[in-house]
């Protein structure tokens, strides 16, 4: 989360992002990549686990919890947010490369040409932020919760 | 030197959590203790980053 912070800042600025901040938001979306292959090999895992560490009702609740983990890292409702990231990205960089004067046009949230566009992003970013980064994670304390009693 | 934090961190996850799957003949408390525990907490702190 503290991730976006610099992207947030410049959405409230308004201001042109530097090359290098670019290049680290390009970094970051690479990591959503790994982050989804890793989600992909881990539920393989999971599934074909043969050996069990623990027996019965503390084993089902290892497996939720190492599902809540995989979904945490792809479940289906965060490639909206990948695709939107990945379109801000790309509509950024090649308005910096082009030179235009407002990097953050893009009508394609509201549909207004003339909008704040900027205001418009910085809405959505938060949104994911403060509301469903935080739900997202939800599912991972709550099974934590759940394994804790089975094996303490 | 952040991005190979978060590729390290997204990393170590993945071996944490098969080293839980693959332990075998642990003790309940110690399994929490040497695995589930520290798996949580790296996924605390990669969720804050």
């Amino acid at each position: 989360m503290a991730g976006f912070a610099e992207l947030q800042r410049h959405l409230e600025a308004k201001s042109s992002p530097s090359g290098a901040l670019l290049a680290f938001l390009e970094t970051r979306r690479r990591d959503f990549e790994i982050e989804r292959d890793l989600a992909h090999q881990l539920t393989q895992h999971l599934a074909s686990a043969e050996r069990r560490p623990v027996r019965s009702d503390a084993w089902a609740a290892l497996q939720t919890y190492c599902e809540a983990i995989a979904d945490y890292f792809y479940p289906a409702n965060n490639i909206a947010h990948t695709t939107w990231y990945t379109r801000l990205l790309d509509k950024v960089r090649g308005q910096v490369e082009r030179g235009h004067t407002d990097v953050w046009w893009d009508p394609s949230i509201s549909g207004d040409p003339k909008g704040d566009h900027a205001r418009e992003q910085l809405l959505h970013l938060t949104t994911i932020a403060l509301r469903d980064l935080p739900e997202a994670f939800k599912p991972i304390n709550a099974s934590f919760a759940e394994l804790q009693t089975k094996l303490l | 030197m952040l991005e190979g934090v978060i590729a390290g961190s997204l990393k170590s996850v993945y071996d944490m959590v098969l080293a839980l799957l693959s332990a075998h003949d642990a003790q309940k408390r110690n399994l929490f203790v040497d695995h589930v525990k520290p798996l949580h907490e790296r996924l605390v702190a990669i969720h804050k980053d």
